[in-house]
């Protein structure tokens, strides 16, 4: 007689199939529109030429950086809106299509249901970054050519060497490995905004709380690593300690948002190396494991 | 099943513990990207009012440098307006929101120096005499701009190239020894290209540094680099030689380095008539004149490089001094 497998959570399968689904609900939300306001976007950047100032050196440069700006800006206004809105959206939906009735009634863990739900949310950041990521490789990279070609020509009788450095630091301004590094710390730091706010989502019952609570946790983040600073040391001198119980709290409780901020760096033309992606992503592993687990105790419990 | 406080507790307990293990690893990787330049400064209250409350808070949700791009394109419609109070701000703005871009620091720098500056210099609706300590005020500023973005970017040579030039501008009150250390910082960063060298190897000579350690000097640059062998180099190295010890041919002396009559009139003669180069010219306006009268060209010819040495430096005296 053959026993009935046992319902173990964190089945890669069952998870994928939730996460799949998830993705294929999002993306008849007519989330992709947004790809044709960002290419838009990114062909609008390629008009802010500054010309004619009487450096001549300088000329295109500001046009790569302008794209680089506004194409990272744009991922990661897309990714963290998306992040916040589509999580906050899953789960008061599924109640309110009763689909969480049928999916909960089935022997589905809700530690993978709730790992599905993340999981297509991030799918879904991570194609529209990678579409996103190649629109702008593929503009910079023309651009940057176009670029090279007007320097060339007004460069032909420098040195060798001299036309070597101008054309380095115009290619450093281009489609670099460090960009495409900077859209994956994007994905990153989207990633930690949509697990806090699935961890939001299971303590509430409302998309709009949600949604403005998340908000608030992405710009408290932002300062979150001042509070860190003023509790472990810097500020000591006049510092009651109740203050420092302060830092301590916001430090603990909210997420770092400012360590992704080294995006800005690499649009400056930095480079990023591959070892600080991975400190970022174990960073980011760590927060999406802790806020999914969080999440799970507090939806392990809930009666629906 | 847990009761609702027992869920309660377990979930700030775990959010606390998980906050506790990462807080020291968060708190080394910040410093590490800060030490590496990779994260900046955080934004003061200052740069708020600045550039008002949504954009600083656009800013501080990771769009720092988009906020930045913005400010660095005001200054562009502040250029063409001569808004140069306005634009001084602007790039101060766009260089705090974004302090490791070579690009504001440098188009920051040169506004302020060369078109603010002269901008005021020949406002004919000013005083000469306000005119002109509103153009050093300016010059003053950009040469400040620059230092700071040296100081910010202390490995970028590029910046410290630019100072040394507005350092040796000879239209804009040059100091000959800190355009040294300009270019001297350049060349320590070890990435600077060639020219670089030659650069700060003009600078000492304009300093007055001791012409046996500079000849040293420049012919060490032509043994490392044949390339290096350029119109200004070659009629230095006459100069540096003549200084020495004095020709008693300046023509021979001339065509040993040139090669050629010829050559020696070109080179020499348009080293001569660069005025705002302020070289040092020992013994050029002697052989000049003999390499004129060989190749038939008297002083009063629009040719003769002499008379062309005379109309030009009464050009920059009034560009220096008058208007």
């Amino acid at each position: 007689m053959s026993r009935p497998a046992k319902n173990r959570p964190l089945n890669p399968r069952r998870i994928g199939v939730i996460a799949g689904h998830t993705f294929t609900q999002l993306v008849r939300m007519k989330v992709f529109y947004f790809l044709a306001i960002f290419a838009v976007i990114i062909l609008g950047s390629n008009v802010f030429n500054i010309q004619d100032i009487g450096r001549p050196d300088l000329e295109g440069m500001d046009v790569l950086r302008m794209i680089r700006s506004t194409s990272l800006g744009t991922m990661t206004l897309f990714s963290v809106v998306m992040g916040v809105v589509a999580t906050a959206l899953l789960l008061p939906k599924d109640v309110e299509d009763r689909t969480l009735y049928t999916i909960l009634a089935k022997p589905v863990p809700r530690l993978d249901y709730l790992l599905g739900k993340l999981g297509g949310v991030l799918l879904l950041i991570f194609v529209s970054l990678l579409v996103m990521d190649l629109l702008m490789t593929g503009v910079l990279a023309v651009r940057t050519q176009m670029v090279l070609s007007e320097q060339a020509a007004r460069v032909a009788e420098w040195p060798k060497a001299e036309q070597e450095a101008l054309f380095a630091e115009i290619r450093s301004q281009g489609a670099t490995w460090s960009i495409h590094g900077a859209v994956v710390a994007v994905f990153l730091r989207a990633a930690v905004i949509a697990s806090t706010a699935l961890l939001l989502s299971t303590i509430s019952t409302s998309t709009l709380f949600t949604t403005i609570t998340s908000f608030v946790v992405y710009f408290i983040g932002n300062f979150q690593s001042d509070a860190r600073e003023f509790f472990l040391g810097g500020a000591s001198g006049g510092i009651s300690p109740l203050a420092k119980m302060a830092g301590l709290a916001v430090a603990v409780v909210f997420p770092d948002f400012q360590q992704f901020n080294v995006i800005d760096t690499v649009i400056e033309g930095q480079p990023f190396l591959a070892s600080d992606i991975g400190a970022l992503a174990g960073i980011a592993l760590f927060y999406v494991v802790l806020h999914s687990f969080v999440s799970w105790l507090v939806f392990a419990g809930k009666e629906f | 099943m847990r009761s609702r406080g027992a869920t309660t507790a377990l979930v700030l307990l775990v959010i606390a513990a998980g906050g506790a293990i990462r807080m020291r690893f968060e708190h080394d990787l910040t410093a590490d990207f800060r030490r590496r330049g990779l994260l900046a400064k955080p934004l003061d209250l200052d740069m708020r009012e600045r550039i008002g409350q949504d954009k600083w808070s656009v800013a501080l949700a990771g769009l720092r440098t988009l906020v930045a791009s913005f400010a660095g394109l005001k200054t562009t419609e502040q250029f063409n307006n001569t808004d140069w109070p306005g634009l001084a701000e602007s790039v101060d703005t766009t260089v705090q929101l974004s302090p490791h871009t070579q690009y504001y620091w440098d188009i920051g720098g040169w506004h302020l120096a060369y078109n603010a500056a002269s901008s005021y210099r020949y406002d004919k609706g000013l005083s000469k005499l306000r005119g002109e300590a509103e153009g050093r005020r300016w010059i003053e500023r950009g040469r400040e701009f620059y230092e700071r973005g040296i100081r910010n970017n202390p490995d970028d040579w590029q910046l410290s190239v630019r100072l040394g030039n507005l350092y040796s501008d000879s239209f804009r009150y040059p100091d000959d020894a800190k355009a040294v250390t300009a270019y001297s910082r350049a060349y320590a960063t070890g990435r600077a290209i060639p020219q670089v060298r030659r650069l700060l190897l003009q600078a000492r000579a304009r300093s007055g540094e001791d012409a046996g350690t500079l000849l040293k000097e420049l012919r060490s640059i032509f043994a490392e680099d044949p390339n290096s062998r350029v119109p200004t180099l070659l009629s230095l190295q006459y100069v540096l030689e003549a200084k020495l010890s004095p020709p008693t041919d300046y023509v021979e002396s001339a065509v040993k380095i040139f090669g050629s009559e010829k050559r020696a009139l070109r080179l020499l003669g348009t080293y001569f008539t660069n005025v705002g180069d302020r070289l040092p010219q020992t013994a050029v306006e002697p052989a000049v004149r003999l390499l004129e009268r060989k190749a038939g060209i008297a002083p009063e010819d629009p040719q003769s490089y002499i008379r062309q040495r005379e109309e030009l430096e009464s050009i920059a005296r009034i560009r220096r001094y008058g208007r």
